[in-house]
C-alpha cells in the first residue's frame, strides 16, 4: 500500500503562547479531495501553514508522501504545491517571472504544456507580462493556482482558491483539480466556506473548530443528508452547535 | 443582554473634567479617536521598539542637556549668532513647516477615498477640525521637540549665565517661521495627486516578448529588488529633497559645487536603497518561497547579486564625485 499524500500525527501549534491547534491527526490519501471546514478563526489557515512549512508545529509530525516535513523538508516540498493568498504574491515581479521563479525553484527545464493550457483555458495569459500589482484580484487568484500546480505536485495545499474567481474559471480549475486527482494520483487539501465544493466534489469533509478536527463527513454522508433533504449549511450549524455545546460543558 | 455582550457597549471609560472633556472630543472625532486608540494600544503593548524609541529620546535629551552644560561657552556664542539671523532662522523653520503641512495634506488627500472611515458621517465643523489637527500634528511635534530643546537651553544659560536673551529671540523667530509657514502652505493649492502603479514608467520593465517561453529560473528575484528601488524614487520624492540644496544657492553655494552635492547626495541615497532593497527582497522572497524546495544561500545568490552589483556601481561613481569635489572644494 503506498504512502498517504498527507499524514499529520499529533499536530499542536500557535503563535506564541496561544495555541491554535491542538492534537490534529489527518489522513489525506492518493486521489483523495479533502475539504477542511470551519468558522472564522478556527486555525483553518495555521494548519495549512504547517502543512506547507510556513508555521514550526510545536508538537506533531507532518509528512508529506512518505517524506517528513521536518527531517526531509527538500524531498517533502517537492512532493507539495502551495497556493499562497493572492496579497502575498510579489507586486513588482511580472506573472511571467513569478512563474520562472517558482519552476526554477522547483528545479525544473520546464513548464508543462498541460499548466499552459490551463492558464490559457483560464483566459490568463494575457496577463503573463504585466505587474502582479497590477492584476485583479481573481487574476492573482489565477496566478496562484498556476503557481501552485507547478511540477504535477503529489500534494495540492490550496486557501480558500476559489474566491474572486468568476463562475466559469472555478469550473475550469475545479475540473482540472478532478482530473489530476484522477490520473496523476495527487491529494487535495482546500481550506474554504464554499459549501457548494462540499457538495459537489470532496471526497471527504472534516470540521475544524476550537483547535481541533471534531467532525468528519464522508462523500456518502454528504449524499446522505441531502437525500433526506437536509442542507449542507444545516448540518454544519448543527455540528457546530453541537460542539460548542460540548466544549462549554 | 449578557453580560459579555453589555461589557462590549461603546464608549470611553468614565473620567472628569479635561478627560471628560477630552472623552466626548473623540467620541465625535472618528480620526482623532482612531490615533487616540492606536497610541494607547501602542502604550499597552509596549513593544520592544517603541520602548528603545523612548529611551533614544530621552537619551538624546540628557546628551544634549550635557552638551550645553559642559561647553556652555561655545553654545553660547552659537545662540548669539543664530539670534543674530532671525530671518534666516525663520525662513528656514518656515520652509520645514510648509513642506511638513504640504506632505501631509498631500497624503491625506490621496488617501482619503480609501479611507476605512471614508463612509463614516461627520459634521463639517468637525470635519474641518479633524483635517486641521491632523495636517498640522508634524509641526505642532516639532514645535513642541524645539520648545523642550530652548526650554533646556534657557535653564542652562540662566544657570550658567544668568541670562536668556539670545534664547529668547532664536526660540520666538523659530516659531514665527514655524506658525507663518504652516499658514502659507495652506494658501498654496495642492499639486494634482498622480497615482504610479508598477508597470509605469518609473519602474524599469523589458518589452514584453510574448513569444518567448516561460524559461525556469531564480534570476527575476535580482529584478524584484532594483525594481524596488525605483518605484520607491518616484520623482516628487528625489525634487522634494533636491530643494534644500537649490534653496541654498542664492545664500552662496555656486551652481557647480550646488551640482556636485546633489550628486553625491543620490549616488549616496541610491547606493543605501539598493542595499537596503537587497535585504528586504531577500526576506520577502525567502517567506513567498518558503513552501518550495529552495535553499537559502540560492536565494540569496540571485537577489542579493544584482543589486549589490548596482550599489557595488553606486558606491565607485560617489568615490569619483569625493575625488572631484575634494579637488574643486581645494581649488581657490
Amino acid at each position: 500500500m503506498s504512502e498517504p499524500r498527507l499524514d499529520l500525527v499529533g499536530l499542536r501549534a500557535g503563535y506564541g503562547r496561544q495555541v491554535v491547534l491542538e492534537d490534529i491527526s489527518l489522513r489525506i490519501e492518493a486521489g483523495e479531495w479533502f475539504v477542511l471546514l470551519g468558522p472564522n478563526g478556527c486555525g483553518k489557515s495555521t494548519l495549512l501553514d504547517c502543512v506547507v512549512g510556513r508555521l514550526q508545529p510545536a508538537a506533531g509530525e507532518v509528512r508529506i508522501s512518505g517524506h517528513s516535513l521536518a527531517g526531509d523538508s527538500s524531498n517533502a516540498k517537492r512532493q507539495l504545491g502551495y497556493g499562497c493568498a493572492p496579497e502575498s504574491l510579489p507586486g513588482l515581479l511580472t506573472a511571467r517571472q513569478c512563474l520562472e521563479v517558482h519552476a526554477g525553484a522547483k528545479g525544473l527545464s520546464a513548464v508543462a504544456t498541460e499548466l499552459l493550457e490551463l492558464a490559457e483555458d483560464l483566459r490568463f495569459l494575457p496577463y503573463l507580462d504585466s505587474f502582479v500589482d497590477t492584476l485583479s484580484l481573481g487574476t492573482r487568484q489565477k496566478l496562484s493556482v498556476l503557481l501552485c500546480l507547478l511540477g504535477d505536485p503529489k500534494l495540492i495545499v490550496l486557501d480558500e482558491a476559489f474566491n474572486g474567481l468568476d463562475p466559469a474559471s472555478a469550473l475550469v480549475v475545479k475540473r482540472h483539480l478532478r482530473t489530476r486527482l484522477e490520473q496523476q494520483g495527487a491529494a487535495l487539501l482546500l481550506a474554504t466556506h464554499a459549501l457548494d465544493i462540499v457538495e459537489h466534489h470532496a471526497d471527504r469533509t472534516g470540521l475544524l473548530f476550537d483547535g481541533r478536527l471534531r467532525h468528519e463527513w464522508s462523500k456518502a454522508e454528504i449524499r446522505s443528508l441531502r437525500q433526506r433533504g437536509l442542507g449542507l449549511d444545516e448540518a454544519l450549524v448543527a455540528a457546530l452547535a453541537g460542539q460548542s455545546e460540548a466544549s462549554s460543558r | 443582554m449578557s453580560g459579555g455582550i453589555a461589557n462590549l457597549r461603546m464608549g470611553i471609560p468614565g473620567g472628569q473634567g479635561l478627560i471628560r472633556f477630552t472623552r466626548h472630543t473623540l467620541e465625535r472625532t472618528p480620526k482623532l479617536r482612531t490615533a487616540w486608540l492606536i497610541s494607547a494600544n501602542r502604550w499597552r503593548v509596549r513593544s520592544r521598539a517603541d520602548v528603545l524609541y523612548a529611551v533614544a529620546v530621552a537619551t538624546t535629551w540628557l546628551l544634549a542637556a550635557a552638551g550645553m552644560l559642559l561647553a556652555h561657552a561655545t553654545f553660547a556664542s552659537l545662540l548669539g549668532r543664530l539670534a543674530r539671523h532671525p530671518v534666516l532662522l525663520g525662513f528656514a523653520a518656515g520652509f520645514m513647516a510648509a513642506s511638513l503641512t504640504a506632505r501631509r495634506r498631500a497624503l491625506l488627500k490621496s488617501e482619503a477615498p480609501r479611507s476605512w472611515l471614508a463612509a463614516v458621517p461627520v459634521t463639517p465643523l468637525v470635519a474641518r477640525a479633524e483635517y486641521l489637527a491632523v495636517t498640522t500634528a508634524p509641526v505642532v511635534g516639532a514645535a513642541a521637540a524645539v520648545t523642550l530643546l530652548f526650554v533646556t537651553a534657557a535653564t542652562v544659560q540662566l544657570l550658567v549665565h544668568g541670562a536668556m536673551a539670545p534664547v529668547t529671540a532664536a526660540y520666538g523667530a523659530l516659531m514665527a517661521g514655524l506658525a507663518l509657514g504652516t499658514l502659507v502652505s495652506y494658501l498654496m493649492p495642492l499639486a494634482r495627486h498622480e497615482v504610479l502603479p508598477p508597470g509605469s514608467r518609473y519602474v524599469p520593465k523589458s518589452a514584453a516578448r510574448r513569444a518567448r517561453p516561460l524559461e525556469p529560473s531564480l534570476a527575476p528575484l535580482g529584478i524584484w529588488a532594483v525594481r524596488d528601488v525605483f518605484a520607491s524614487a518616484r520623482p516628487d520624492a528625489v525634487a522634494r529633497a533636491t530643494i534644500p540644496i537649490l534653496v541654498l544657492m542664492p545664500l552662496g553655494t555656486f551652481a557647480d559645487a550646488a551640482m556636485l552635492v546633489l550628486a553625491i547626495a543620490a549616488v549616496s541615497a541610491a547606493t543605501l536603497m539598493f542595499i537596503g532593497a537587497a535585504f528586504t527582497v531577500y526576506t520577502r522572497s525567502k517567506t513567498w518561497l518558503l513552501p518550495l524546495p529552495v535553499r537559502g544561500a540560492a536565494l540569496a545568490r540571485y537577489v542579493v547579486l544584482r543589486p549589490l552589483a548596482a550599489a557595488g556601481f553606486a558606491a565607485v561613481t560617489l568615490a569619483w564625485l569625493l575625488w572631484v569635489f575634494h579637488t574643486y572644494a581645494g581649488k581657490p
